[in-house]
């Protein structure tokens, strides 16, 4: 029995725009996060996989289902849970009312077990509170909190979170991996961002995008390893480095050649990430 | 065992797509009644309804007929939030949490037309109520159950045309704008040149048969057939709803919307073919005295005759007529003891009716009911009465007694005065048309003291109605500053002389009616000498306005004999 999400060769234009250039990898149990800078087609792919889209060619397999067949993708669709970026929310309901609703679609028709389904999920994301308060009334945090919430209904072995962390405060972003954290368990959980942090905190794998391409695929600490003996610190700021920015201590950082006279430091996730777009950026603007 | 099976292992649990779209029917239901506009389309009903009520009952022919209007203001509310819910159910990109469920936007549409259940159950207990409330009001005439029913229908009509617009069209504008489309819809099926022009053609276009310019007693409403033709509608809403969208059973909906519009066809037939067959004359005839189809029975020595459908008034006449007959003396209205209704509202619809009056009370259809059908609380109880008294003090033995029309006074308020057709003009069996406003005159005549006081001592709600007219009037009538203006045919300070005698001990009073009663109802005799002959005062300066009254409506005038 397959426990896995493949994607093989995904391809996808809008326009003369390449949103996704032959999108190659496969997704097993744990968390496994996306990075890329804006446009760089990871809503695409997650709402490929998520079966909103459908790609121009290439292959996706879910658990061994196949969700451009129609009867498949209803199948697929009752094994996923979605969180995208805008869920469209209903603003009249309450959050119980939204999230009872979202439950029956997703074939939940026994009153009293939805219910209990919806109340632990409420539970769950920390919602209890907010349960019989209006979706209009609710902070950007809260919506969000909402929004993971409904994609939790059912128990969902395949979950697909785009920007989960998008416009949350510190606090709430550290309640956040928490949460997600405690989902990883036998669950597939695919999730975008563009917090490095998220990924370096909760994330067994990641994946880094760029232009449609899938330019790295390995755990947080091979992607720091990038940028191994090429992050530095230096009180001028240099000329050739790739990328640069004074720190709180009033010094300059960088990723890439390292200046002359330069003190080499240990790279975090961040640096991998940023040698790798940087790179990309600089391949592009050659292109 | 399938690949979905292994992977979902409550597969053998799943609920059938019905399962899903009751779940959500239930939740949809709920949130289309609690709508904003659902509530305040309910709350304007119940208003129309209890207004409706407290103008048109208890005649059950008009009230059925004008019972559908309260629900099509519910069904205006229904329908945009219905329009609003289709669109929540059908705007792809702006939930995609709901795009990826399972459950397909047809099941969600299904859910949806399968709410309109509640609406139904609504309506039906609103127009359940109401016509509860109507019948426990002792009600004439008989009710249309094909017209109560046509609300529930129009219930589920506006929620599905709701969905089917709001998967169309799914803008938040849809639902308002629909309902204006069919308030204007409504409007126009209603103007004069269309209906000239068309004849019957838009009567059965619009969600219901309206009223005929016709009373309703002779107009003719095919309301079963149109019943059908709703139900044809809602079928094809129902399946324009579904067509919206993937659907893997696109035969099946063609075979339903044919099915539907075969429906709306024969409906549509049937009240063409109704109008066709329906014979106004025979109808028309049944209401035509002499030979109207009466209904007529004998109580305490009177005889009281009802048009067909009003027979249950004949107890609620001779509650207001026996007891005057009871407290005047045996030898009072000797003759033609009898109250008579007439189809006299027939003539006011434009029609040229002619009637014979025969000796006797007379009545309308529209007893019970003043101008534009408005209920009259106890005037007509009081009027009947009055019109009895009239009768036995021998004002006259022809009138129309009970039937209220509208005088405007120079202040603009209404009144309604009791109408007596010209004493010189019609006599028995003679026939003429009623003109309004042509009434015999019993200013300062004695008896018209005896007849308010005959019809006052009836009941404490004849003697309240009595209290009523001459409000806030004592201080003027005491001091003599009283302004003589009219009050029914009668002056006020006549109706404040009985009110005095009915603040007496009525045997008393009767006895002395009794004894002066053929001096009492002379024409001849003033109010002044029968106000001298009952042991009252004059009022300070009544025989000074009675002059001025007498010179000022002298001319024109025609005094009762």
């Amino acid at each position: 029995m397959s426990n896995e999400v493949h994607i093989d060769d995904l391809r996808l234009k809008y326009g003369s725009v390449r949103a996704l250039d032959g999108v190659t990898f496969t997704l097993g149990s744990g968390i496994t996060g996306i990075l890329g800078p804006n446009g760089a087609g990871k809503t695409t792919l997650l709402r490929c996989i998520a079966t909103v889209l459908a790609a121009d060619s290439g292959k996706l397999d879910i658990f061994g289902l196949d969700p451009d067949r129609p009867s498949q993708r209803t199948d697929v669709r009752r094994l996923l849970g979605y969180m995208p970026q805008e869920p469209g929310f209903y603003q009249s309901f309450t959050c119980f009312d939204f999230l009872d609703y979202i439950a029956i679609l997703k074939e939940q028709v026994d009153p009293t077990a939805r219910h209990e389904e919806v109340r632990r999920v409420i539970e769950r994301t920390g919602l209890s509170e907010k349960s019989q308060t209006k979706i209009k009334k609710l902070s950007g945090g809260m919506r969000r909190r909402l929004a993971l919430a409904q994609s939790l209904l059912g128990d969902p072995r395949l979950l697909i979170l785009d920007e989960p962390t998008a416009g949350l405060d510190p606090e709430q972003r550290f309640r956040f991996r928490e949460m997600v954290s405690g989902l990883a368990v036998d669950r597939v959980v695919f999730l975008s961002t563009h917090q490095t942090e998220d990924v370096a905190a909760i994330c067994d794998r990641v994946l880094v995008m760029h232009s449609g391409q899938m330019r790295f695929d390995g755990t947080p600490r091979d992607l720091a390893r990038l940028a191994e003996g090429r992050v530095w610190l230096t009180d001028v700021r240099p000329s050739d480095a790739h990328i640069h920015w004074r720190t709180a201590e009033g010094v300059f950082r960088g990723v890439g050649d390292v200046p002359q006279g330069a003190e080499i430091i240990a790279p975090t996730l961040e640096d991998g990430y940023l040698m790798i777009v940087g790179a990309a950026a600089f391949e592009d603007e050659a292109a | 065992m399938t690949l979905t099976e292994q992977h979902h292992p409550e597969t053998s649990l799943r609920p059938t797509p019905w399962q899903v779209a009751v779940q959500l029917a239930k939740v949809e239901s709920r949130r289309i009644l609690l709508h904003p506009a659902t509530l305040i389309a309910f709350a304007v009903a119940v208003y129309a309804m209890w207004a409706l009520h407290n103008v048109e009952a208890p005649v059950l022919n008009r009230v059925s007929a004008s019972s559908v209007l309260p629900v099509l203001i519910f069904a205006a509310g229904l329908l945009i939030a219905t329009s609003e819910a289709s669109m929540r159910v059908w705007k792809t990109d702006q939930s995609e949490a709901l795009d990826v469920a399972p459950t397909p936007p047809r099941v969600r549409t299904i859910g949806l037309l399968l709410a309109a259940l509640a609406p139904v159950l609504v309506a039906v207990a609103f127009q359940g109520a109401a016509v509860m409330v109507m019948t426990l009001d002792q009600p004439v005439t008989a009710i249309d159950l094909w017209d109560v029913l046509a609300g529930p229908v129009l219930a589920a009509w506006a929620v599905i045309l709701g969905v089917a617009v709001g998967r169309w069209v799914p803008t938040r504008f849809t639902g308002p704008l629909t309902v204006v489309a069919m308030v204007s819809v409504l409007v126009i099926l209603d103007m004069y040149f269309l209906r000239r022009r068309f004849g019957v053609l838009p009567r059965w276009f619009g969600p219901f048969v309206p009223l005929d310019w016709e009373p309703v007693e002779i107009s003719f409403r095919p309301t079963r057939e149109h019943l059908i033709y709703l139900l044809g509608l809602v079928g094809v809403f129902a399946v324009v709803a579904l067509l919206r969208g993937p659907s893997g059973r696109r035969t099946v909906l063609y075979g339903a919307l044919v099915a539907s519009l075969v429906v709306v066809g024969i409906g549509v037939q049937g009240q063409r073919a109704a109008y066709a067959l329906f014979d106004r004359a025979t109808v028309l005839a049944s209401y035509m005295p002499p030979q109207a189809d009466y209904i007529c029975a004998r109580i305490g020595g009177v005889e009281y005759c009802a048009l067909p459908g009003y027979e249950r008034w004949i107890e609620e006449w001779a509650a207001n007529v026996g007891p005057v007959l009871d407290i005047a003396p045996q030898d009072a209205w000797p003759e033609s003891r009898q109250v008579k209704q007439y189809p006299t509202r027939l003539m006011d619809q434009g029609q040229s009716f002619e009637l014979t009056y025969e000796p006797g009370v007379a009545t309308g259809l529209w007893w019970s009911r003043g101008p534009g059908g408005v209920r009259q609380a106890d005037a007509h109880k009081f009027g009947m009465s009055l019109g009895t008294a009239g009768l036995a003090v021998g004002l006259s033995s022809e009138r129309i007694a009970g039937v209220w029309t509208e005088v405007r006074t120079g202040d603009g308020e209404g009144e309604y005065y009791l109408e007596f057709v010209p004493v010189d003009e019609v006599a028995p069996g003679v026939e003429d048309e009623i003109s309004y406003y042509r009434y015999c005159d019993t200013m300062h005549q004695g008896r018209a003291v005896v007849a308010l006081w005959l019809a006052g001592s009836v009941s404490d709600s004849h003697r309240q109605y009595l209290d009523n007219r001459i409000e806030g009037m004592n201080e003027w009538l005491d001091n003599g500053q009283y302004y003589p203006w009219y009050l029914w045919e009668f002056k006020i300070q006549e109706v404040y002389y009985a009110r005095q005698l009915l603040d007496r001990p009525q045997p008393q009073v009767r006895s002395l009616v009794s004894e002066h009663w053929a001096t009492l109802t002379d024409p001849a005799t003033t109010t002044a000498q029968a106000v001298r002959l009952l042991g009252m005062d004059l009022l300070p300066g009544h025989e000074e306005w009675t002059e001025l009254d007498l010179e000022h409506y002298s001319e024109g005038a025609v005094r009762c004999r």
